[in-house]
């Protein structure tokens, strides 16, 4: 056989698509659309869940003054249009008032660290402790022959190093 | 015992100075999965559920009776179509690695820790059920436990259950968190769980073997992002490299050289320290091809130096034959003419004219003129044959004519005399040149000879002069380079200076201040003026030339150094030039051997050693890759000293801090997750640390014995959802339970 086929050959052995499944159901389609990335289902879950205390602030707090009462009607179609402010004011209202909110995947995030201590300085290159910044490149070095490298690096090269730790300047 | 064997061979190779080389593996296809043959044994048994561990490094499959899972295999599928067969395949896990044209199309079911795509997953079911071997009509008949990640996205579940559900007619589902059956796999009751996996690490206190979710706390770093974040570094440490580097490749790397430094700054900043950097550099081999060099043999190098001697002397031969005839031939010309002269003699002046006519002369001065000038050449060769350099003595033309006045001369003789004049000033002019070269010489001689008088009775004078002689040139370049890299600033002084004097320059009224009745301009007065166009030249050829003399002085000082002075030897020419020795960068690159750039091998060889510990010390302090976030310890002490109140239950959680997940795995990270717990935890608190069995497959042991223990019984239907209640409660529907999420 022709060593050019024998990858199909094997493709042939691995592949599922045409073997029996008698366990599927044979009524069974996929949902459309039905593959979010974890952003997609992030912001639904958030627009879904303000959505919902807007709703039912709606109607215990329709008179308190503080935030227009939205009528029943709107509700339906709040999801979509449930600006962010309105979000974020119904969250925040739900912290004050629960205390704390259920755990859900946006809110279990690690806090940012408070002990400046904790996160030392090291050198951008090399790793190794460091004690000096470049003004110009913002680069972290541990000593002068370091320094020359840094000095010698070509253009945006010195971004990529800042970008290694999040330090780098995004222009938008 | 084998391993003992093995030792003496590997410190020989050290000893020989050879370091050993780690090697990468192409990413290789392994081979079809076995598929299970014994479903029989399970067909039709309601208590026999089928376990998954579904996680974003690896899907692992099997029967909750089992002791271990069937499958393993990363959770890609590759869907492509074969345009010359005319059909799709589908290829699952390992498979997808098969070939390149099926490795480029896989597709990952994750994005980060959560599903994002479920065409990969139902693939996924599908292959995990048929290399089961199920064969049953209508649905897969038995329960499934499935686990999922902390505060998995409803979303998601609700997806996961229809598709559960609805395609397969699955007859019940059970939820729950892979570190948390991992913790139950492992026996413990009330402890902390810090599970450390591919794309996240979690911490979740357990109280009475129930999760708190209310304090779970998730950390967004895992092993995918450590092995990022070493490409990453990888890249910009060898920008260029000759090798593609596959991810595989860079997994295992992470896998197989990182481990937690016990004390990260101490161990750092000696990291690079040459005498002990051979043990911990780690160098590894990427694969390249030899371009190779003909090695010849001694005798075949004697044999081609033989023959091109041989070729040598045929040619000094032949040169030597072709200078013979051409001798030969003037002799014969010589005798010839010198025949003509004796013949003109005797005959009649017409005659002789017409004979003088046919061979090209016009009178007989010519004739006389031409066989002295064969003559001279005849001897000329004849001496080069015999081997007497000959110091050529140009006789002394004269130039009869000059002497007479124009007045005695007819129009020919006239024109003769300016003639003679030209030549006269010609040969002037030559015998000028001569003797200046002679005295330039005798001045060369003289000086040689004075500075080897000067050396060979003030050597130490002639040292200290020619040193720094040498140091001012070196200075000399260095403030050249200096230059340069200043004017590659454009805030520098010197960048400033020159766009001052381009702009002057360019400026109609030059604003220098003149003095007074002194208007015109005096630009170029001074030869001095000129410099400044030398001065604003971007690329300065000139300055470029002078360096290259600058450093052919330097050569021939440096040489006579070498020569002369015994202090002066070769190292301390290096001492000047970079000596790898001495460079932390080189120390960084290439470890604490010399590189040579033209060998094969070493160009496609990395070198790991501060990225070992670089890499996975990213947990503990996520700042370092860009993650602005807490680090494990920190988060830690914050959930166990200011979140929890009840501080008996506070000393429970101390006595078992629990890990598992893959990350844990790196060597030294219990011990030094313990060491930084007990210097921030209250003094003498009862801390105790310990890692799972299997840190990598205790999930799905865990989710196999809590469904082999509980299927059946009122706690199997406290926590899974049945196909009744999924029609009756749709699918965002889940039971709370020890194990698993909560409602959100």
């Amino acid at each position: 056989m022709a060593p050019s086929s024998t990858p199909t050959v094997l493709h042939e052995t691995l592949d599922i698509t045409n073997l029996e499944k008698p366990f599927k159901s044979a009524t069974w389609k996929p949902a459309a659309r039905r593959n979010k990335n974890l952003k997609q289902v992030l912001t639904e879950v958030n627009r879904a869940q303000a959505a919902s205390i807007i709703a039912s602030q709606a109607h215990t707090e329709a008179n308190t003054g503080d935030n227009t009462p939205i009528p029943e009607s709107a509700l339906a179609g709040l999801s979509a249009r449930a600006t962010a402010a309105q979000q974020a004011s119904a969250l925040q209202k739900l912290s004050l008032s629960v205390g704390q909110p259920a755990p859900t995947y946006g809110n279990i995030d690690a806090a940012p660290s408070l002990h400046p201590a904790n996160s030392g300085h090291w050198c951008d290159l090399t790793g190794l402790p460091a004690s000096y910044v470049d003004p110009k490149t913002k680069l972290r070095y541990t000593n002068k022959e370091v320094y020359a490298v840094i000095r010698g690096l070509g253009q945006g090269v010195s971004d990529q190093y800042l970008a290694v730790r999040g330090a780098n300047v995004i222009l938008k | 015992m084998a391993l003992t064997a093995t030792e003496p061979a590997t410190d020989s190779a050290s000893s020989n100075g050879s370091q050993k080389l780690y090697h990468v593996l192409e990413p290789k296809f392994n081979g079809e999965l076995p598929q299970s043959t014994d479903y029989a044994k399970f067909k039709g048994r309601s208590d026999a559920a089928i376990v998954i561990d579904n996680g974003s490094w690896n899907t692992r499959v099997g029967w909750s009776t089992d002791a271990a899972p069937r499958l393993t295999f990363p959770p890609i599928c590759s869907r492509y179509r074969d345009r010359k067969l005319g059909r799709t395949f589908t290829l699952v896990g390992y498979d997808a690695y098969a070939d390149s044209n099926s490795r480029t199309a896989a597709k990952n079911a994750f994005d980060i820790d959560v599903i994002s795509n479920f065409d990969v997953m139902e693939n996924i079911l599908d292959y995990s059920f048929l290399k089961l071997g199920i064969d049953n009509e209508n649905g897969i008949g038995h329960p499934i436990v499935l686990t999922e990640t902390l505060c998995n996205p409803n979303y998601t579940r609700k997806t996961m259950s229809e598709l559960l559900f609805e395609a397969y007619n699955a007859p019940s589902i059970l939820y729950g968190i892979d570190s948390l059956f991992s913790y139950h796999y492992n026996g413990g009751m009330t402890g902390l769980v810090l599970s450390s996996s591919n794309s996240t690490t979690h911490l979740i206190p357990v109280v009475n073997s129930k999760g708190v979710m209310s304090m779970a706390t998730r950390l967004n770093w895992g092993g995918s992002q450590a092995v990022e974040f070493l490409t990453k570094l990888l890249a910009l440490k060898y920008p260029g490299f000759p090798s593609k580097v596959y991810q595989p490749q860079l997994e295992s790397l992470v896998q197989e050289h990182c481990y937690v430094a016990q004390e990260y700054k101490a161990e750092m900043s000696g990291y690079l320290e040459m005498g002990s950097l051979d043990d911990r550099d780690r160098v590894i081999q990427f694969p390249y091809t030899e371009i190779i060099k003909e090695q010849k043999t001694e005798e075949e190098l004697a044999k081609i130096a033989e023959r091109r001697k041989e070729s040598g002397r045929r040619l000094q031969e032949q040169a030597a034959k072709m200078r013979l005839e051409k001798l030969k031939k003037k002799e014969e010309e010589l005798a010839y003419y010198q025949h003509l002269l004796e013949k003109g003699k005797n005959e009649t002046k017409k005659n002789y004219s017409r004979m003088l006519e046919n061979d090209g002369f016009r009178d007989e001065g010519q004739l006389e003129k031409r066989i002295k000038e064969l003559e001279k050449s005849i001897r000329r060769s004849r001496n080069k044959d015999l081997g007497i350099e000959e110091e050529e003595e140009e006789e002394v033309p004269s130039f009869p004519l000059l002497d007479v006045a124009d007045e005695n001369l007819d129009e020919d003789g006239i024109k003769q005399k300016r003639a003679q004049k030209l030549l006269k000033a010609n040969y002037e002019a030559r015998q000028r040149v001569r003797a200046e070269k002679e005295k330039e010489r005798e001045r060369l001689r003289l000086e040689a000879e004075k500075e080897e008088e000067r050396r060979t009775n003030d050597l130490e004078g002639w040292i200290s002069e020619k040193r720094s002689m040498r140091e001012g040139l070196l200075a000399k370049l260095k403030e050249r380079e200096q230059k340069k890299t200043q004017l590659s600033d454009r805030k520098s002084l010197a960048s400033l200076n020159r766009m001052k004097a381009i702009a002057h320059l360019a400026s109609d009224e030059p604003t220098r201040k003149r003095r007074r009745g002194n208007d015109e301009d005096t630009f170029g007065a001074d030869d001095d003026d000129w410099a400044i166009y030398r001065d604003i030249a971007a690329v300065n050829e000139e300055e470029e030339e002078e360096d290259e003399e600058m450093q052919t002085e330097l050569k021939n000082l440096e040489a006579q150094l070498l020569r002369h002075d015994p202090d002066f030897t070769e190292e301390s020419l290096q001492a000047n030039k970079s000596d790898w020795r001495n460079s932390l960068i080189h120390a960084f690159l290439r470890g604490a051997r010399p590189f040579d750039p033209e060998n094969q091998a070493e160009a496609n060889q990395m070198h790991l050693n501060v990225e070992r510990i670089r890499v996975p010390e990213v947990i503990f302090e996520p700042n370092m890759a860009g993650v602005d976030q807490a680090g494990i310890v920190e988060i830690t002490t914050e959930m166990l000293l200011n979140r929890f109140t009840d501080s008996k239950q506070r000393e429970m959680i101390y006595r078992d801090v629990f890990l598992t997940g893959g990350y844990t795995m790196f060597q030294g990270f219990e011990e030094r997750l313990r060491t930084a717990l007990t210097s921030v935890l209250p003094f003498e608190s009862p801390l105790a640390v310990r890692t799972a069995k299997d840190p990598v497959l205790d999930a799905w042991k865990g989710a196999a014995l809590w469904s082999k223990t509980n299927i059946g019984q009122p706690a199997w239907k406290g926590a899974a959802i049945s196909k009744a209640e999924y029609a009756e409660k749709g699918s965002d529907y889940i039971k709370e339970h020890n194990l698993g999420n909560v409602m959100s």
